[in-house]
């Protein structure tokens, strides 16, 4: 139980890094709009919603990666649960972040002379497959080095304080939500 | 029913001059209004029905090639037309305001999507003037002009949900904050949607995407698909059929409690253009084009021949909205509804089709995007009228209010409309503008006005960044497609116009953000 717990831990720590990374990122990228649309109270509303929603995707989200190293019939990955589930969320993360500048890369690759209508299309798909299917899968010989995998855990530990930090925001964040819905 | 000799409504009357008078005494809503009711009132009900995105030139109604609406022109022959009638704003957010506060854009100051009415005008709208006596009822496909009703909801009796009348909405996130609904439901919309700034969530966003773009829609289209061949009706994850919102409307209309005040703003024919088999390709190589028009610095290089089949679509959704008008009319005169009631039929803006855009959203006031229909029957009318004098969307309320016989207040910006209640004043101005990129709090510097006084109409552009601000004047009566620029032939329309402008615009900004200054 005890193991299970650390490899939920570890995997958490770096799902909530990168969920509430990007959903900081993304607010203070809309903040100079926020400031000139929204007063101070509902500003702070919509930050609360959003560290409340990203509290849940990181939980929702460990639990799917946690799942699904605990389904995959692979030996390295049933030997390095954590490790695995780090490396899967990490590639996960860059090709959701790849979706997200989906519109930039189809223009971008509908410019070369190469592709053109659904053809640009079709390499984005292939793009996407790759970098969350075809890389994971590979990555996960590298399991077998027991430096890599002491290093994926040793950069999760790093990731303590931060992701409890989030966790402590999304807590505040899900307490002022309630607040504001029922009073 | 009679209770000591006195009526309900006289009993009401009494509750509200009570209720009125503990008002705030800067409550714009005028405190006398329940006792200065005329004795000819027969306490009217009043049904709006809007339809977003409906443009007049688009109209066969008013003079449009393509046969679009000929249930509207049946419609108009026992009713008033206002031929020359334009919305406050170009898009759905402060148009809707307007209509329902009776001020301009900047007065209201819900300059952009999901910004609220200052605080004076969310306590002051057409609900709340008309309550405790009338029943108010409303219902919206649009989410923005939910979020204005959302502001009201404390003076709208029964504000229908937007998923009771949906085949499907994608983002079901959206409407769990019943308590805190405007940031509640913009913090979700956020989160799990792009718009013009990637969602904030990392992992369900792009889960959440595919599902809305590529399974939904596939799941409820398929269903459908022989009455719709293009598709359902939907917008922003919400799917639907506009025949199922007439029906319900036909419904609550039916088993309201007279009097009563509906304001239906229903989605069609807003983009994405989905008529119903009977009307798509009706006007299929039939010929007609729209007028070809110089490319505007605001343009999206849309194509022409883009531009001609979207406009052709575009026809053929009007045409379906036309039908299912034409049944509401009928059914609701065989319910006798219509013998006490004013049906208001109307538009928030219009849409463009022209100069590289396919938009409504845009720095632009042209006329296919402010001149928008107004059509009204009052109770028994069999008349055909026709008003050609300009008027505006800010009218409807008080027109609304002197036909319940209430006193309309001055700080309306709006009057009575002309054969209802208000006198004909051809040399009238209105106004019109485009500010959402302009500060909420700020005088209008980053905007986009109107001012129309027939046949002149000035369109003044300032501050936006790379463009030098300028003006554009046009002879609507000569030149009806605005494409000639006579600013330089009349520099005294230009200066007068102007001048009205910057007065009314002084007047309404030295209101609005002076109150913020009592605050």
């Amino acid at each position: 139980m005890k193991s299970h717990y650390r490899q939920f831990r570890e995997i958490y720590y770096c799902a909530s890094f990168l969920t509430f990374s990007i959903s900081f990122l993304v607010f203070f990228w809309d903040l100079p709009s926020f400031l000139l649309r929204f007063s101070l109270a509902e500003l702070v509303g919509i930050l609360s919603y959003q560290l409340s929603f990203s509290l849940l995707e990181s939980l929702i989200v460990a639990m799917v990666i946690l799942l699904i190293v605990y389904l995959l019939p692979i030996r390295e990955v049933k030997e390095h649960r954590s490790a695995a589930g780090v490396i899967f969320l990490v590639f996960f993360a860059i090709g959701a972040l790849l979706f997200k500048a989906r519109r930039e890369i189809l223009g971008w690759l509908s410019v070369s002379p190469l592709l053109s209508g659904p053809a640009a299309g079709q390499v984005f798909v292939l793009l996407l497959m790759v970098t969350t299917i075809g890389l994971p899968l590979i990555s996960i010989y590298f399991l077998r080095n027991e430096k890599f995998t002491a290093q994926i855990r040793s950069f999760t530990e790093h990731l303590f304080t931060l992701s409890n930090s989030y966790t402590l925001l999304g807590i505040v964040g899900i307490i002022i939500i309630l607040y504001r819905n029922l009073s | 029913m009679k209770t000591n000799g006195v009526t309900r409504r006289e009993a009401l009357k009494v509750m509200g001059a009570f209720g009125a008078a503990a008002l705030n005494p800067t409550q714009l809503c005028p405190a006398d209004a329940f006792q200065d009711k005329t004795e000819q009132n027969k306490d009217p009900n009043f049904i709006i029905i809007l339809f977003d995105t409906f443009s007049a030139r688009h109209m066969s109604l008013y003079g449009y090639e393509r046969k679009t609406t000929p249930n509207i022109e049946r419609f108009a022959k026992s009713s008033t037309t206002f031929h020359r009638h334009y919305s406050a704003s170009n898009f759905t957010q402060p148009s809707t305001a307007s209509i329902l506060t009776g001020v301009y854009p900047w007065s209201h100051r819900s300059l952009d999507f999901f910004e609220s009415l200052l605080d004076e005008y969310e306590s002051t709208n057409i609900f709340s003037c008309l309550r405790p006596e009338y029943q108010t009822i409303a219902y919206t496909h649009n989410l923005h002009a939910l979020n204005i009703l959302e502001q009201f909801r404390d003076d709208v009796e029964l504000l229908k949900p937007i998923e009771d009348l949906v085949l499907l909405r994608t983002n079901k996130l959206e409407h769990r904050f019943k308590q805190d609904k405007v940031i509640g439901e913009y913090a979700a919309k956020r989160w799990l949607e792009d718009d013009f700034s990637p969602a904030h969530s990392l992992f369900i966003n792009p889960l959440f995407s595919v599902a809305s773009s590529i399974v939904a829609p596939s799941v409820v289209n398929h269903r459908y698909r022989y009455s719709y061949p293009v598709g359902v009706s939907e917008l922003e994850g919400y799917y639907f059929k506009l025949e199922d919102a007439i029906d319900w409307i036909l419904r609550a209309t039916n088993s309201a409690q007279p009097p009563f005040l509906g304001y239906f703003h229903l989605l069609p024919p807003h983009d994405p253009y989905k008529p119903r088999r009977p009307f798509y390709n009706m006007f299929a190589n039939d010929g007609y084009r729209l007028p070809l028009k110089p490319e505007h610095f605001f343009s999206e290089c849309k194509t022409e021949e883009e531009l001609q089949l979207l406009a052709q679509r575009y026809d053929e959704y009007i045409a379906d909205v036309d039908s299912e008008f034409g049944r509401l009319v009928d059914n609701l005169d065989a319910q006798g509804i219509l013998d006490n009631t004013y049906l208001i039929l109307t538009s928030d803006h219009g849409q463009l089709f022209e100069r590289g855009m396919h938009a409504h959203n845009v720095p632009v006031l042209y006329e296919s995007l402010i001149h928008t229909p107004l059509v009204i029957r009052a109770p028994g009318q069999t008349q055909e009228l026709h008003v050609q004098s300009p008027t505006s969307a800010v009218d409807l309320v008080p027109t609304i209010l002197n036909r319940a016989g209430y006193e309309v207040d001055e700080f309306l910006e709006g009057k009575p409309l002309p054969s209802l209640g208000g006198k004909d004043d051809p040399a009238r101005t209105i106004f019109s503008m485009h500010a959402r990129r302009n500060t909420k709090l700020a005088p209008l510097t980053t905007v986009t006005l109107a001012a129309i006084q027939w046949p002149f109409k000035l369109i003044r552009s300032l501050g936006y960044d790379g463009l030098e601000d300028f003006d554009e004047l046009f002879d609507l009566e000569k030149d009806p497609d605005e494409l000639t620029n006579i600013v330089g032939q009349r520099p005294d329309v230009v200066s007068m116009l102007g001048e009205e402008l910057r007065k009314s615009q002084t007047q309404a900004e030295a209101k609005s953000l002076g109150f913020l200054e009592m605050e």
